[in-house]
């Protein structure tokens, strides 16, 4: 070989190598703003030399790849960030909606509850007032209306998780399927030289896209392939094959949204608890964690509201003399018994069930979850997954928890399971039940009265009633006294005797229970003579009487919640507290996450983006190569000449 | 270090994008005038906020049913000083009558004025309160309290309820007493027993004073006189309701006659078989007492027998108008220290309010220096963001490529 072909074909080796040196850096100018794209160089190596007569000659430069700048730790680092800033970013969206919903005054409880019990403070005041009396119908009804609008919210906030989880399937379905995609591309031009490096840039791009969606795991395959699994590795892509996830209700809690797994068209496995991370894992964690929380919490609101006003309300007697009815909606309205059981689909007993709550003070903060298998009944608590008891049969008693459990039609098969939620549609179904303003009962059922012709200075108190049959005591009832016997003669009904030491029991409680109407307690003081009378009768006509408003006034300060250590205000207080301090923590650990995120995608860019400087000097480096490189073609080709002149002449 | 011109480009971006958002939550506090604009913001201090706003509002009530309250029982008061009043009034008249100078024309003067006093009291115990309903008609609310019928006599138609509000956490005050305890539970005679004179007695005995000393023991006792001819010494003796003689002597006009814890003095000239029944105190109201005064003014005559009954009449009278009186002062104290409550309560709550409203503005409120500082702050910051984008921007490699 001669001399001026060696030359011609070094240089041209020089020539090719800078231009594809020079192509590269266009790709990667143009590139430049390509997510997820790699930067790309040429790998030169030297041709190997020749050898001569124990010389060995260079004869250039040969291309050995087309490499990216990539790592696969940097990467998999950008895709847990994505995940986990997309789960914290969207959690902390939701919890805000739910922080501005129950903290700002205009959609939150705390006013309406408190318009509620000024207005009871504000009647007792003028209880023959019709208008008094309205206003406090209207407030309570204002009340009411703030419970539906907050359950109308929370189930707005419900359909909005469940229609975002839906757009987070479509958009994994999508992105599974195209990256089942790529990998069948990348197996067929794997095993060529080289690697499709835009084929892998594109797939890690859709992997990190799939991570803001729900966090996965992948294992790579020898054939290029990358096998994608979400949760406790269920595979969402294997090979060039991809499944479909989709959005169920929850069979153990229809309040929530599920999430099945399974081939395109036949989704069938619940994956829903296997779920974490990215966007869908935030939405299933907000919608188990802190709306049901707070829908229960507040449900839990409305039945003790309701159970305490209406207990005291029907201890009164209203302005046309009738004992009190219910003011707000029976905590045990068959419409609500009913509500708080749900049968799970699965199930193939006709039984209805009912929950008949005994007392809201001892309701739990929880679902329940009842099953049975054929010998007994199970009841789970959800909340710590405590088993409360194992029974034979239904109706069943749950005191400890505060309810029971009623069968009301049908018959339970084995393994049939059902979710019990005590607060169910507490909230829905919150309403004023009292007709009118004359039905309030604010006044007590019995007054006590003296004898004006009473010769002793004995004094009775005001009476109390408890365990009321629902009228009004019938006639009126003379206690007269003895001062030999130290008691007093009941008259009929229900006659009998009641004894009072004027030196020991003065001021102390007496009760007696009336058949027909319940039981009265009243205290008396003083000495009573002989033969004075004291008279009890009913209370018709006490327009002026606010007694029985007092009463339902202190239901404000009674600590009726949570076994007893929460009043309503309290109760609710606490929890917007706890969805604020959660939110606020969300926020805080959002920006971290958003800040990790930020930190890992500039470790990959340092490493694989493009930075134009460089691409700027390494175009002029290629050019002057190239150039250089031409130089030496033509030099071999002046060689050539100057030779073809020597000898041609 | 390598740097890739995208990471830079969003980088720059997105410190301007989080200056914004600080810079927007800034103008939402300064215009607002809250530093918490969500409960998230700090739970704590919102969780704070919304007890404090709750106890405001709760205190806010307590201020209402205390002024409701006091303006009630300062309404109350004037109605009972007037009784009062009136009461003496009436007791003057009596004294003013119970002259044996006076004619029949005279006392029917003191009658008229009696009667007319009685009118008054029945219309200061039907007033009205600012809202329309009866002052003293216990529960009975829109039931006129006191009625008089043909006869004269006057009945309460309300009940013994006395009617409570709450003026403070925990605190109730009772806003009104019934018509029954002002003007109805009033004891008969001294208080004690009541002595009355028989109206078949034929002399002039009169009941000038009678006192318990000792211990009254409740009984009916009767005093009976005896004579047995004219110019012989008049005596007496008591018998209880079952007839045992608890006491007997000479009768000497002036001197007491004791028994079982009463000293009656009787003065005048009782005639044989005159009798006075001495019995334990009930109970009567005071438009019966000035009813019955009125009667003794209208039936009396001018003769001694006559004008004996009208002096029994009147001194019972007087002691049970001083009852009356009495019962009023009483009332009165206790309604004064009602309002001492209400006021003191008022002014408690004032100052709750006061603290509480500064707390609530300390927990929730902004402060406005420190927030315009701020916002100075936040401005140049992303004035300084914006300027160094821009130049940064016209750095690059290619612009000398050429």
């Amino acid at each position: 070989m001669g001399v001026g072909t060696d030359l011609l074909s070094v240089g041209l080796s020089g020539l090719l190598a800078s231009q594809r040196a020079l192509n590269t850096t266009a790709h990667n100018v143009a590139n430049t703003n390509t997510p997820g794209y790699s930067r790309q160089r040429v790998e030169l190596h030297t041709r190997p030399a020749q050898g001569a007569g124990g010389l060995y000659v260079g004869r250039g430069v040969d291309i050995a790849d087309i490499t990216r700048s990539y790592d696969q730790f940097l990467t998999r680092e950008v895709q847990v960030s994505t995940s986990a800033a997309a789960e914290y970013g969207t959690q902390y969206e939701l919890a805000k909606e739910l922080d501005a919903l129950l903290g700002t005054s205009e959609t939150g409880l705390s006013e309406p509850l408190q318009a509620f019990f000024d207005a009871i403070e504000e009647v007792s005041a003028d209880p023959a007032s019709l208008a008094a009396r309205q206003l406090l119908i209207d407030q309570g009804g204002q009340l009411a209306n703030r419970f539906q609008t907050l359950d109308a919210r929370f189930e707005l906030l419900g359909d909005g998780v469940e229609s975002r989880a839906r757009v987070a399937t479509d958009e994994i379905n999508s992105l599974a399927a195209s990256i089942a995609d790529l990998n069948a591309k990348i197996a067929t031009s794997q095993g060529d030289e080289g690697q499709p490096n835009d084929l892998l840039d594109q797939r890690d791009e859709l992997l990190r896209q799939l991570s803001e969606q729900v966090s996965v795991t992948t294992v790579s395959q020898d054939d290029g392939a990358l096998n994608v699994y979400v949760g406790s590795g269920q595979a969402l892509v294997v090979g060039g094959k991809s499944r479909e996830l989709a959005v169920v209700v929850r069979e153990a809690d229809p309040n929530s949204v599920g999430i099945l797994i399974g081939q395109p068209g036949a989704t069938s496995v619940e994956v829903t608890s296997e779920i974490r991370g990215g966007t869908l894992g935030a939405l299933l964690d907000f919608d188990q964690g802190m709306l049901d929380d707070a829908q229960r919490q507040v449900g839990l609101i409305a039945l003790g509201l309701a159970e305490q006003f209406n207990a005291q309300h029907q201890l009164g007697m209203d302005l046309d003399g009738n004992l009190g009815g219910l003011f707000f909606t029976d905590v045990n309205a068959p419409e609500l018994q009913s509500a708080r059981v749900s049968g799970h689909v699965s199930n193939t007993g006709t039984a209805s069930l009912g929950v008949n709550i005994i007392s809201v003070g001892d309701l739990q903060d929880s679902d329940y979850r009842l099953s049975y298998d054929g010998m007994e009944y199970r009841l789970v608590r959800e909340s710590d997954q405590a088993l409360i008891g194992t029974y034979p049969t239904l109706p069943q008693t749950v005191a400890d928890e505060g309810f029971e459990i009623q069968i009301d039609a049908g018959a339970v098969a084995a393994g049939d399971q059902f979710t019990l939620r005590p607060s169910a549609s507490a909230m829905r179904l919150f309403e004023v039940a009292a007709p009118d303003s004359r039905s309030l009962a604010l006044a007590a059922p019995v007054r006590t009265a003296a004898s004006v012709e009473n010769l002793g200075d004995a004094a009775i108190g005001p009476a109390v009633v408890d365990d009321l049959a629902g009228t009004p005591l019938a006639g009126a009832i003379t206690l007269t006294y003895s001062s030999s016997a130290n008691q007093f003669q009941v008259s009929l009904p229900p006659g009998g005797t009641l004894s009072y030491d004027p030196g020991t029991d003065s001021g102390e409680s007496l009760t007696f229970n009336v058949p027909t109407f319940g039981d009265i307690s009243f205290a008396v003081s003083g000495i009573p003579l002989d033969g004075d009378r004291f008279t009890l009768e009913s209370n018709a006509g006490g327009a002026g009487d606010n007694s029985n408003a007092l009463l339902l006034s202190d239901l404000q300060a009674l600590r009726a919640l949570s076994g007893g250590t929460a009043t309503f205000a309290e109760s609710y207080t606490n929890t917007v507290s706890d969805v604020a301090s959660r939110t606020s923590s969300l926020e805080r650990m959002s920006t971290t996450q958003t800040e990790l995120l930020r930190r890992s995608e500039d470790a990959r860019a340092e490493y694989s983006g493009v930075n134009l400087d460089e691409e700027a000097a390494n175009l002029m480096r290629f050019q002057q190569a190239y150039e250089a490189s031409a130089r030496v073609v033509s030099v071999a080709n002046e060689i050539f000449q100057s030779l073809l002149r020597a000898f041609g002449g | 270090m390598r740097i890739a011109t995208s990471q830079f480009q969003q980088r720059a971006v997105a410190i301007m994008l989080q200056q914004q958002a600080r810079l927007s939550h800034t103008q939402q506090q300064a215009a607002t005038g809250k530093r918490i604009l969500s409960a998230a913001d700090d739970p704590s201090a919102a969780t704070r906020a919304m007890g404090l706003e709750r106890e405001i509002a709760a205190a806010q009530q307590h201020q209402r049913n205390a002024d409701y309250g006091y303006d009630n029982l300062a309404m109350e008061e004037d109605v009972l000083a007037s009784v009062g009043n009136l009461l003496q009034r009436a007791s003057e008249s009596a004294v003013q009558g119970n002259n044996d100078t006076l004619n029949a024309e005279d006392r029917n003067l003191i009658a008229i004025e009696l009667r007319e006093q009685l009118g008054e009291l029945l219309g200061l115990a039907n007033t009205r309160t600012s809202s329309g309903e009866y002052l003293f008609t216990g529960f009975q609310g829109n039931t006129l309290p006191f009625t008089r019928d043909g006869s004269g006599e006057v009945s309460y138609n309300g009940d013994q309820g006395q009617r409570f509000l709450h003026i403070g956490p925990g605190v109730e005050v009772a806003v009104g007493d019934s018509g029954a305890d002002v003007f109805q539970l009033i004891r008969s005679g001294n208080g004690v027993f009541r002595v009355q004179d028989d109206s078949a007695n034929r002399g002039t005995g009169t009941i000038a004073a009678a006192a318990e000393v000792g211990d009254f023991i409740p009984d009916d006792y009767t005093l009976t006189f005896a004579q047995a001819a004219a110019g012989d010494p008049v005596t007496y003796e008591v018998l209880d309701s079952a007839n045992n003689p608890v006491a007997s002597g000479t009768y000497v006009s002036g001197s007491a006659i004791a028994f079982n814890g009463a000293e009656l003095m009787v003065t005048g000239t009782p005639e044989d078989g005159d009798r006075f029944t001495t019995s334990a105190s009930g109970h009567q109201d005071v438009f019966s007492t000035i009813r019955q005064l009125t009667e003794a003014f209208e039936n009396a005559g001018d003769d001694a027998v006559s004008r004996a009954k009208l002096h029994n009449a009147v001194y019972r009278g007087l002691d049970e108008l001083h009852l009356a009186a009495e019962n009023i002062v009483e009332k009165r104290a206790g309604v004064g220290s009602r309002l001492n409550l209400a006021e003191s309560q008022k002014d408690y709550n004032d100052a709750f309010l006061l603290t509480a409203q500064e707390t609530l503005s300390n927990v929730q409120d902004l402060d406005y220096a420190e927030a315009v500082s701020r916002l100075q702050q936040q401005i140049t910051g992303l004035q300084a963001a914006q300027q160094t984008y821009l130049q940064l921007q016209d750095l690059s490699l290619f612009d000398y490529l050429r």
